[in-house]
């Protein structure tokens, strides 16, 4: 069976040119695919590029050489086809919790559907919040509120740029089990950045790991584990050690 | 491990201390009382100026006509307000600053935003805006006058020249500071175009640039005086003038004292407003 792509890196390569410096490169040669309806893990140390790949899938920045592809386009720049978690939650200030939600919502058709920006602010558990402005909010519920704004967007595929990363371990955890909740529930493909072998190991489908100096693809560890999966189980801790394995090879 | 423990103990009982009795407590938590000493330097200020009058229409130390004594200024005062002559000066001044400055507001925006987010626009007139900013606007109030007339418009138009350079630079600083990462979140949600600047860009800036009106309105009421002693009939500066040339010390000082009192009274109303409107600023911990 053929299965329908969502995002595909074809030998994308990123030099940064520095001024009085030798350029750097951050990227070699990086390719690999997301299917419809997957969760994939990019996985990897500081300075393996990470980001930068989930900023060139966003459209945000454009790769030296080689060849993004988002469903059928070539990416030339960002869209709400793909939808963005920044770590730093990046909620707008001046507009309160719904406010961010709605803009979210509004962004291509116009008008702005009531109901379906109530559905996400009630799947995010934002909704009792929906009127705060994001400084009276903890980091865990910015994050909430901050999916729920790219939900009401509606992307093809959600890229997620170490969404739990500032988070405390207990709020990163409930924040892993909503956000499963959510993508088991609306089938939404995401690609999920971490530097944690452990939320890659109870996340992901499949790992993408990556290796620094420059970034390239190392391994892909594929996870079959099926849901609902339990923390520190036997199976998720094999995964683990397999992703250890593969990054000390 | 005693000898620390010892230390530690010590430490605290630095803390224990009951707190010693004072005549006036600095302490920031006593906020209203700072407030009140504040007020009682001022009047301790007014009453030592009226008492060295005093002695000196015994004493005849130095002329008592170059400086009144507060009573003097404030019978003055009553006495142009009673008469009207003051109102018409203080709206006439105040009109002034407040046309000028809503002149330099929309080049302000448009030219501030422009040059941070556009490099084409920075390209044509950051260098020409860097030329002219060092000029102290007194030094161009001839040339506005020769070029508007000696009319109102001269003094609007250097007034919003004052202005501008302020609200500008506030806008452009701001504008060109926006978090990267809330650009980047609006272009990933389909934010652009004039939609970028309405939702995005101006909500961000804009408590920057309400403190950039509240500084050009200050500037305006600094430069203010100096266009009405050129050219005017009515002002508070004119006012100031006019005094000076019938040696009326008292009115001057009226004069003078009006537009401190207008000046800090526009600001302080505004900083009531801004913290209102604002609230949502994050380090609002004030």
């Amino acid at each position: 069976m053929q299965k329908t792509l969502k995002l595909r890196f074809d030998r994308v390569d990123m030099v940064f040119a520095r001024p009085n410096q030798p350029p750097v490169q951050v990227l070699k040669s990086i390719s690999f695919e997301v299917g419809a309806g997957e969760f994939l893990c990019l996985l990897g140390p500081s300075g393996c590029g990470k980001s930068t790949i989930l900023n060139i899938a966003a459209g945000l920045i454009r790769p030296s050489a080689g060849t993004v592809t988002a469903g059928s386009h070539l990416v030339t720049g960002p869209g709400r086809d793909r939808g963005v978690v920044f770590q730093e939650y990046a909620l707008f200030p001046w507009l309160t919790v719904r406010e961010n939600v709605v803009l979210g919502a509004k962004s291509g058709a116009g008008k702005v559907d009531r109901a379906r920006v109530d559905h996400f602010l009630k799947v995010t558990g934002m909704y009792d919040h929906r009127d705060k402005y994001p400084k009276e909010l903890s980091g865990g519920m910015k994050q909430r509120a901050a999916i729920a704004r790219t939900l009401a967007n509606d992307p093809e595929i959600i890229l997620m740029d170490e969404p739990f990363g500032a988070l405390d371990p207990y709020t990163r955890e409930a924040l892993q089990d909503q956000l499963i909740e959510i993508w088991r529930a609306s089938r939404k493909t995401i690609l999920f950045v971490t530097h944690s072998v452990e939320e890659a190991a109870y996340l992901a489908g499949a790992v993408i790991l990556l290796k620094a100096h420059p970034g390239e693809l190392k391994a892909v560890i594929k996870n079959e584990v099926s849901w609902p999966r339990e923390r520190a189980s036997e199976e998720l801790i094999g995964i683990e050690r397999a992703i250890r394995r593969a990054e000390r090879t | 491990m005693k000898g620390q423990y010892v230390v530690l103990s010590e430490l605290n009982a630095e803390f224990l201390v009951p707190e010693r009795k004072r005549l006036m407590d600095f302490s920031l938590k006593n906020h209203n009382a700072m407030r009140l000493y504040k007020v009682c330097t001022l009047i301790l200020f007014i009453a030592a100026w009226q008492t060295v009058d005093l002695i000196n229409s015994e004493l005849k130390l130095y002329n008592p006509l170059l400086i009144p004594s507060p009573f003097d200024i404030a019978k003055k005062a009553s006495a142009l307000w009673s008469s009207g002559a003051l109102q018409k000066h203080i709206v006439a001044s105040v009109t002034r600053v407040i046309l000028g400055v809503l002149m330099a507001f929309p080049p302000a925006i448009v030219l501030g935003i422009g040059i941070a987010r556009s490099r084409l626009v920075e390209v044509v007139f950051e260098p020409l805006i860097e030329l002219i900013r060092p000029i102290p606007p007194l030094a161009v109030l001839p040339m506005f006058i020769l070029w508007f007339g000696i009319g109102e418009l001269s003094k609007l138009v250097f007034i919003a020249f004052a202005a501008f350079y302020i609200i500008m630079t506030t806008v452009m600083l701001s504008a060109a500071n926006i978090d990267v990462v809330l650009i980047r979140a609006a272009r990933t949600l389909g934010i652009n175009g004039w939609r970028f600047y309405s939702t995005i860009v101006f909500p961000a800036i804009s408590p920057d640039l309400f403190v950039g009106v509240r500084l050009g309105l200050s500037a305006g009421f600094v430069v203010i005086v100096a266009s009405e002693f050129i050219a005017a009939d009515v002002g508070l500066g004119y006012m100031i003038n006019y005094a000076r040339a019938y040696f009326r010390v008292s009115d001057m000082f009226v004069g003078a004292l009006t537009i401190g009192f207008i000046g800090y009274s526009v600001n302080m109303l505004l900083m009531l407003v801004e913290r209102r409107i604002f609230n949502w600023r994050i380090n609002d911990e004030r």
